[in-house]
């Protein structure tokens, strides 16, 4: 049997440390805490109501067992909010974050949590724990959960009634600062006044001011008529007797934050009157 | 409770299923093309005669236009 060399003498005392001494080995894939790594978390928020609660475990270097619970309040308009938070010196075990009140969906509340060096000023990140969506029935945890990007996967959808314009004026919807939409369908009335005059019906989608798309609705008004003019993922084709026409958009047009979903009516009169636009987007957070 | 737009007068839902709604202004018309007796012109919306045929709208900005959005971090 050979000698053992230094490192391998080394290797049987690491493994020999008692609980109340734990060494790297003992507590391998742990996060080194010292007295100036501290806890960020950064959230990217939507939904109204929301409380999120992070929970780290951690052993202490002289083999305490500790528990830190931090509670953060994202913003509700998708702007950034911020919190450093002071953690017990030791070694990280595990992180979670859940959402303790609200019922965020997938797509609606999304935040990073890190380890930095310092507190305030001039940090510096030394590693992602968690990255993702967090709902109120999902957590995010370290170890375990995949680090991922914002518009990855499927987002939330939702049905909005947008701003119900004033007669004589166009729709116009903009995607919110911080989201992105992938458009599924619109619908709105429109009213056309007495005027004898064809109203014809385009739905463009612009950067906010360059137009990158436009659609013709396959249905028109004349004086008085109060056609329903809808785009829809997929659609086209004119409508048979009784039944609403649908005109086209594209089964994929993701919109960044800023970009509009407008109408424009040839012929529309002072008297014309569009209403509340419903429409179905899919949401992601673009942080 | 529906908020009405003091610029463009467009009527709105500032919450909406627990989520908040940004209300922005729409573009006004700027300029509009018509075909009038065979000849393309350019006009203003108040020069549009209900004999004209429609070719093309051109938009701007609304004066004083409201957007309820924050502002972007990113240029």
């Amino acid at each position: 049997m050979l000698p053992p060399t230094d490192s391998m003498t080394g290797e049987k005392d690491r493994m020999r440390a008692t609980p109340d001494q734990p060494s790297p080995r003992a507590v391998g894939g742990a996060h080194l805490i010292t007295r100036d790594t501290n806890l960020r978390i950064d959230s990217f928020n939507a939904a109204s109501g929301v409380t999120l609660t992070i929970v780290v475990r951690s052993i202490g270097f002289d083999g305490t067992p500790i528990v830190d619970i931090f509670n953060h309040a994202p913003n509700t308009d998708r702007s950034i909010k911020t919190d450093t938070y002071l953690l017990s010196d030791g070694w990280l075990l595990s992180c979670q974050v859940y959402a303790s009140s609200g019922s965020p969906r997938r797509g609606q509340c999304f935040v990073r949590v890190q380890l930095i060096q310092g507190l305030t000023g001039a940090t510096l990140s030394l590693a992602t724990l968690v990255q993702g969506y967090v709902q109120d029935t999902t957590a995010l945890a370290y170890p375990g959960s995949a680090i991922e990007p914002s518009t990855a996967g499927r987002g939330v959808i939702r049905s909005i009634t947008g701003t119900n314009p004033a007669a004589g004026a166009e729709i116009s919807e903009t995607v919110p600062t911080n989201a992105r939409w992938r458009l599924l369908a619109i619908r709105a009335i429109f009213n056309a006044d007495p005027t004898v005059a064809t109203r014809a019906f385009t739905m463009q989608l612009d950067d906010g001011s360059s137009i990158y798309f436009q659609s013709g609705a396959n249905v028109t008004a004349t004086a008085s008529q109060s056609p329903v003019v809808q785009w829809a993922a997929g659609g086209g084709g004119a409508a048979s007797s009784g039944t609403v026409p649908v005109s086209h958009i594209a089964q994929r047009h993701y919109l960044m934050g800023g970009h509009r979903i407008r109408t424009t009516t040839n012929n529309l009169q002072a008297g014309d009157d569009w209403g509340a636009p419903q429409y179905l987007v899919e949401e992601w957070i673009e942080d | 409770m529906p908020k009405v737009c003091g610029v463009c007068g467009g009527v709105y839902e500032p919450l909406q299923a627990g989520m908040k709604y940004f209300h922005a202004c729409a573009p006004v018309v700027d300029t509009i093309t018509v075909s009038r007796a065979g000849t393309l012109m350019t006009v203003t919306a108040d020069k549009v005669l209900t004999t004209d045929t429609e070719v093309l709208r051109t938009y701007k900005e609304r004066p004083n236009k409201v957007d309820e959005n924050v502002p972007t971090t990113k240029g």
